[in-house]
Parts: structure tokens; sequence; C-alpha cells
């Protein structure tokens, strides 16, 4: 078994053969692949930690874990955007790729017991909080009131719907979905993710916020925690930049004084609010 | 049986505000009902009354000549429906219906311009109030603009 991305950094360069096992379609243009060891495989991955899959000739993308298998097995759900994306989308039972990782900083779940939990989604931003919410619902004595709050363009592009649907009827969580284009059965709410978030209550003093989506939704998201009295430190977010290395070499995912591969994806509103306020940094 | 001013300095629009001055507001509320289907506004129409929403859902959008209703956003419990009734010419600027039963509390308009305006210090509180949820209106409108959910992240981290 390859070490973790803190054992080193040179053997993290070589990938892992894995083969596709399932294939599962999320929504038209997002799947699921679930991928077992062609042979030794790489370590586990924690919530919100990341891995570069690498489709041979093609390229390497970096792809947060979906869920977390306990059994060798990764779980990756992936956007078809791009060339690698695109050959990722395409893949089949019994196709090999290669896996690098896990690399980055992840979500502290451990870090949000006791306190009430606030997970924001947009779009494919759910899929690398999903490991919180199966971390959270194992162990949900642990934790306060737990709210997730999931947004997407149309009904049709929501993810994980049935094991959302699940979450709502069994209401260990609170789950509020909302969408931006409703198709005529949607009867849920209509909107973006903040007019869903201000319908959601916690404790800004005993709270932690976790938020994962496109960036603009990210800062508005965090700007309104924060008016609410959440502190910046408890206001987690993932990042999307420019993954190459993994290890904090190449410089390709550099945001101000921080690689977002080592230092992230995960990092902290106090933190990334500056960067995010320079123009094209 | 619970006082109309009681119950609305339990919704979160009022509670923002002085009591006393949601205390004097009462005086200008009454309670309402709308079954699923029915609406509450029609664009163009005098904007006479606003409603603070205490349970179900509305639709809120805009109809297009000989169209059905393009759904823009919904409002819950604790959301404040109209802004038309404060800006002259007090004309709604949108269509609502009632997505399913909904219990609200109807100001009426006239009673409650009067108020503020012999008030300027509870009208500020008002008007600021409504600003806020104009703009982020104003702000979901922009964010939706830039087909929020369409680009950006794309492969899963």
């Amino acid at each position: 078994m390859q070490p973790a991305s803190e054992h080193g950094a040179a053997v993290a360069m070589r990938p892992a053969l894995y083969r596709v096992i399932e294939v599962g379609r999320e929504t038209a243009d997002a799947v699921t692949l679930v991928l077992q060891p062609a042979a030794d495989g790489i370590a586990s991955a924690l919530p919100g930690e990341f891995n570069m899959l690498w489709a041979s000739g093609v390229g390497e993308v970096p792809v947060s874990c979906s869920a977390l298998s306990g059994m060798g097995l990764l779980v990756h759900t992936i956007r078809d955007v791009g060339r690698v994306t695109h050959a990722l989308c395409s893949l089949t039972g019994g196709g090999v790729i290669g896996v690098r990782g896990p690399f980055g900083r992840g979500w502290d779940v451990g870090s949000a017991r006791g306190k009430d939990v606030v997970i924001i989604a947009g779009g494919l931003g759910l899929a690398p909080l999903r490991p919180v919410v199966h971390a959270i619902l194992g162990r949900r004595t642990d934790f306060g009131v737990v709210s997730l709050v999931v947004g997407a363009r149309s009904a049709a592009e929501l993810l994980f719907r049935a094991e959302l649907d699940s979450w709502w009827h069994e209401r260990r969580i609170a789950v509020r979905t909302i969408v931006d284009r409703p198709s005529s059965g949607w009867a849920g709410s209509v909107g973006i993710v903040t007019n869903e978030l201000r319908r959601v209550t916690f404790d800004p003093g005993n709270s932690v916020a976790m938020v994962c989506g496109p960036e603009i939704m990210m800062r508005v998201v965090a700007t309104r925690l924060t008016e609410r009295g959440l502190p910046p430190t408890r206001t987690l977010l993932s990042l999307e930049r420019n993954m190459q290395c993994g290890a904090g070499v190449c410089g390709h995912c550099q945001l101000g004084g921080a690689f977002v591969c080592v230092d992230g994806p995960v990092m902290t509103w106090d933190v990334v609010a500056p960067l995010l306020a320079v123009p094209e940094l | 049986m619970q006082h109309i001013a009681d119950e609305l300095a339990e919704h979160r629009f009022f509670a923002a505000l002085p009591v006393e001055l949601t205390t004097r507001l009462a005086d200008c509320a009454s309670n309402i009902v709308f079954h699923g289907g029915q609406r509450l506004v029609s664009e163009g129409g005098v904007a006479d009354t606003f409603f603070a929403i205490r349970s179900g859902r509305v639709a809120v959008g805009v109809r297009p000549p000989a169209g059905s209703l393009a759904l823009i956003e919904t409002l819950h419990s604790g959301d404040l429906l109209g802004w038309s009734w404060l800006v002259p010419p007090h004309r709604w600027r949108f269509d609502a219906v009632a997505i399913e039963p909904v219990r609200a509390i109807q100001l009426h308009a006239a009673c409650v311009r009067t108020y503020l305006t012999e008030h300027p210090e509870a009208g500020y509180a008002v008007a600021t109030g409504i600003a806020g949820i104009m703009a982020e209106r104003l702000e979901s409108s922009r964010l939706r603009l830039l087909d929020l959910y369409g680009g950006g992240r794309a492969a899963g981290i």
C-alpha cells in the first residue's frame, strides 16, 4: 500500500492502478465511479481529501472522494466538463485508471463534535461533503442540530437524489433543497442556497459550517454566515484550484501564500476571505 | 388565544424591529388564510397590503402575457411578501400564488404608510428592513444571472 500524502511527495507521484467496478449516472453530465485496486491500492482518504485520477493518454485531474469505503474501494463523483473528465466519465466496468493520493487537508469533522453543523452544498459541491454527512450520521448523537442545504440549477442536476430523499425522510438531519430553475414537477423551494440558508437556525456561538460549491456561492454564503455571528474560523470551505502535483511542489494551485493541494482544499473563511477579495488571484 | 401583536413580534422581519413599533403596527394587521392555488397578489394591481407569512409556501414570479407563472422564488414561513406597497406608485411588480395552504398576517398598507409618515424614525426602521429584503433579492437575481451552479466547480473537489 502506498503511503498517504504526509509520508512523502516522491512516492505519491506514482499512480496505483484501479479498476472500475461500478458506474452510476448521477445527472446528465456527472457519474460516480467505484474503483477497486488492481494491485496495491493507496491509503484511505478522510472526508474532503482528494485523489488525482489519471486517464491514460489523456491526463490527470483532482477529484474528492464522494464516499469513503473501508474495503479499499474508492468512490469518486465526476462532472464531464473537459478532456480528462470526459475520458473518466466515459469509463465502463473493467476500465483501468491510475490514482495518486490521498492529498490535502479535508473537513475537520471531529472539531464539530458537540456543535450544531450547517452543511451547504451547491451543484457538484455535495460530492466532497457527502462523506461528512455519512460520518455525522454514523455518530449522530455526537453532534447538535445538523442542517444540510443543497442548491442546484435544476432538480435534474441534484446529486445523490435518492440518498437526499432518504436523509429527508429519516429526519436525523434537517435537509433543505432549493433549485434555481424549477421544472414543472418540482414541489420544493426555488431560488439560490442563500435564500434557503436564511431559514436555517443554528447557534452561532456553538456551530461549525462546511461549505462547498462554486467560489462565488461560497463567498456569499460565508459572508452571510459571518453576518449571522458565526466566526470565520468555524466556517470551512473547500477550494477548487488547478491542482497538479498534489504535493505543494509545482505551484499551480498557489493561492496567495498557500498551496491549495496541501494547505487545502478545505480552509477556513478567515484565511480565504482576503485571498478571494484579490482580483484574478 | 394569541394576540396579533405577539404573532407579529414572533415573525422574523418584525422581531428585528422595536417592540413598541411592532405593537403599533399590529393595529394595521389582521390574520388571513389562503388555500393552495389562490393568488395573493397580481402584477399591476394596487399594492394596498403586504404579508408576513406564518406558515405555508408562496410562489413569486412573473406572468408573461398569455403564459403561466414563471416562478422566480418561493417564500416560506418567516418571510415577508411585498415591498411594492412602500414604493410609489404602489402597484404590485410581481405575481404571488399560494403553493399550499398559507397562514399570514396581512398588513394594510395605507394604515402602515400613514403611521410611518407621521413617525419618521419608525418609517426609517421599516424602510431599512424592506431595503434589506430588496437587497437580498437583488443579490439572488444577480447570482442567478451568473448561472451559479453551471460553471466553475467541475471535477468534484
